[in-house]
């Protein structure tokens, strides 16, 4: 009975502490919960759905160290195998394109295209922790989730006016996103399925991006999942993306 | 005896060991054209390209194989028709075939050797610091394109900086243009030259390191003030030749050449390119600084005692640049351009012309289809004299992937042109192509 009614406020405590959490704070957890391993590997089957429900399939490894540096390598299909984005700190971002054999600097205007063929854009693809791009304002909490509206900061350039982010309250993490366009208009949800515990960490097995302007639809299943394997720095270079 | 097994038996293994290892990649490719004036075929190949690759720890072993079939037969007389290749004659080339050594010796070294493409410069295929490569002028719409060479490449990476070494130790020249195409190289081989009626020679240079080899040097830096940049030097032969030599008769009042002596001229080229972003916009700019010998042309008149000699490559610089930038519009849009001054023929300052490149494209169907509507490009020598010397080519184009690994594209080639531009050449080379490309 006694620990019972410790369980119980502490519960109560953490709701209190919880309940008066900012919206900077929260977002914080988010980055903190998203972004919690030292650097995480995974492959990840890519489902790409047309609106009259046919698939195409795509598969990618994915490196990622820290908060900003990111490495996305296709394997399959054959005509898009070894096309490579490597994103590193100061919006600095390169593509590789294995028919030239070069890289080449992406320039801000591509930010807005989708990435091989996705409904993910270069932009979604930055490895940037969302405190860094965006000004959080807490909309509502709910039993379980804090909704937050994310405007870009300043300085910081962005293809969508705003987002709103429903984040997790028993772990802060971020299921399921609203991206608007510069009109104010919903116009692609993110949703987050299977978000499991993998090791210390959580993670979304499954994650789902829908492009409403095209009844368009990606799905990233996840697998091999490795976090802190102590990922080499030299993943993240020029060299490594052109071999 | 047994120390023969042993050795078998680890070779074996070693091999199965690749070979689980080994991935097998390529694609097929029909590509036909069709001249528009009389129907005829103007291109008709058929590809097959292979890719093997098998990677170890810090070892790569990377090959690529093209096997052709031009469609045409090369069939002249009776007895040809006896001989499968003549009848059907199929090419085979071996584009790249080359071991990759990472932290090859030291950290950060890596060596690539065999036979390798090694592509410089920032600008999209037009490329003036990209000279170790011959050129593979072959299909002249694909320029570009260049061999692979046998050489030894050195890259050392430190921080943002990486340094490049490549040593090509023989000299190969370029492929140029196949059948007729080869007539946009008229002055620069001497009028008359490609021509069968006029006997030409090719001077090779002497197989030594010193006379044959290149070499090239190149710093690049990732990040200048939010540019990415390099610098480069290259020492070697130029790999189109130059005629020294003209030997003709004078008849009714003109001089009629008979033959045409040609050699490589060596050149030494400073390259630089950078590209970045401004306003959003990507941009890049490249240059090559030419540095060649000079070249004078001798004239030998056989039925008059005249001998005239003429300097037609000064010992002077020239530089070719390309500076473009690419945009995407709100609407999907992408365009680019890019101004090029020189183009990879071209030697002397007063030799070289420019050129307008364009593409505007935009996708479909959730890039399933993707229409190159605004593509092209505008060749002239002088701005004030664009009205008598001018080329234009209008080139669009669409593509379709019904589904992943297959595209077909269809597009059309109209050329217009006046005076002596390089492109004006081919204007009576309309043409309508299409390529069908599997990937696999």
């Amino acid at each position: 009975m006694r620990y019972l009614a410790l369980a119980l406020s502490l519960v109560f405590t953490t709701n209190i502490l919880f309940a008066q959490l900012t919206a900077v704070e929260i977002l914080k957890k988010v980055d903190d919960v998203s972004y919690a391993p030292k650097d995480q590997f995974y492959k990840s089957k890519v489902i790409l759905i047309d609106k009259n429900g046919k698939e195409m399939h795509r598969e990618a490894l994915m490196y990622q160290k820290g908060t900003n540096k990111r490495l996305v390598k296709f394997t399959e299909p054959a005509d898009i195998k070894g096309i490579g984005f490597l994103s590193l700190p100061e919006d600095v971002n390169y593509v590789y394109l294995p028919a030239f054999k070069k890289s080449r600097r992406i320039a801000s205007h591509i930010k807005n295209q989708n990435f091989a063929g996705t409904d993910f854009t270069y932009e979604d693809m930055e490895a940037l922790t969302y405190s860094e791009k965006w000004e959080p304002e807490l909309l509502r909490k709910d039993e379980f989730h804090y909704v937050l509206k994310l405007t870009p900061r300043k300085g910081r350039t962005s293809d969508y006016s705003k987002l709103i982010m429903y984040a997790r309250t028993d772990n802060f993490y971020p299921e399921k996103i609203e991206y608007y366009d510069k009109a104010g208009n919903l116009c692609k949800i993110l949703t987050r399925r299977r978000i499991e515990k993998v090791g210390n960490y959580w993670i979304a097995i499954e994650t789902e991006m829908k492009d409403l302007r095209k009844n368009h639809t990606t799905k990233l299943m996840l697998e091999d999942i490795k976090f802190d394997t102590n990922l080499s720095d030299d993943i993240f270079t020029l060299r490594n993306l052109e071999r | 005896m047994k120390a023969l097994k042993i050795i078998t038996l680890i070779f074996i293994q070693s091999a199965l060991l690749i070979s689980q290892n080994l991935q097998i990649g390529g694609y097929i490719q029909a590509d036909d054209r069709v001249k528009l004036k009389d129907k005829t075929i103007s291109w008709e190949e058929y590809r097959l390209n292979l890719t093997g690759q098998v990677e170890l720890e810090n070892v790569k072993f990377y090959s690529e194989i093209w096997v052709r079939n031009f469609g045409s037969s090369d069939v002249k007389k009776i007895s040809d028709l006896l001989d499968r290749n003549y009848v059907e004659p199929v090419d085979i080339k071996i584009r790249e075939a080359y071991v990759d050594v990472k932290d090859f010796l030291i950290d950060n070294l890596d060596l690539k050797v065999g036979r390798q493409r090694i592509a410089w410069g920032t600008a999209d295929k037009l490329n003036p610091t990209d000279n170790l490569n011959p050129d593979d002028l072959e299909d002249i719409w694909d320029y570009g394109r260049h061999l692979g060479s046998n050489a030894i490449k050195l890259s050392y990476y430190i921080g943002d900086f990486t340094f490049t070494s490549v040593f090509i130790p023989t000299f190969t020249p370029a492929v140029l243009p196949r059948g007729d195409w080869v007539k946009i190289f008229t002055d620069e081989f001497f009028p008359g030259a490609i021509q069968t009626q006029i006997q030409t020679q090719i001077q090779n240079p002497d197989p030594s390191l010193k006379e044959a080899s290149k070499f090239g040097l190149k710093i690049s830096k990732r990040d200048i003030l939010g540019f990415a940049f390099s610098l480069s030097y290259v020492y070697g032969r130029d790999d189109i030749p130059i005629p020294y030599k003209v030997s003709g008769k004078f008849k009714d009042g003109k001089f009629v050449p008979d033959s045409v002596l040609l050699f490589f001229p060596k050149m030494k080229i400073v390259g630089f390119d950078l590209t970045g972003d401004i306003k959003g916009i990507g941009v890049w700019g490249e240059a090559g600084i030419f540095y060649p010998e000079e070249v004078i042309l001798e004239t030998v008149i056989s039925n008059i005692p005249i001998q005239k000699s003429e300097t037609i490559l000064k010992k002077e610089n020239y530089t070719r640049f390309v500076l473009g930038f690419d945009y995407t519009f709100k609407n999907g849009i992408y365009a680019n351009v890019q101004y090029l001054h020189g183009f990879l023929h071209e030697r002397g300052r007063e030799n070289l012309r420019n050129y307008i490149v364009f593409n505007f494209e935009r996708k479909f169907m959730n890039d399933k289809v993707k229409f190159n509507f605004l593509s092209g490009g505008f060749e002239f020598k002088r701005a004030k004299d664009v009205k008598n010397n001018y080329a234009l080519i209008y080139n669009p184009q669409i593509s379709y992937n019904p589904i992943d690994n297959l595209e077909f594209t269809i597009g059309v080639r109209l050329i217009e042109g006046k005076g002596r531009t390089t492109f004006g050449r081919l204007s009576d080379r309309d043409e309508i192509y299409l390529k069908v490309k599997y990937s696999f």
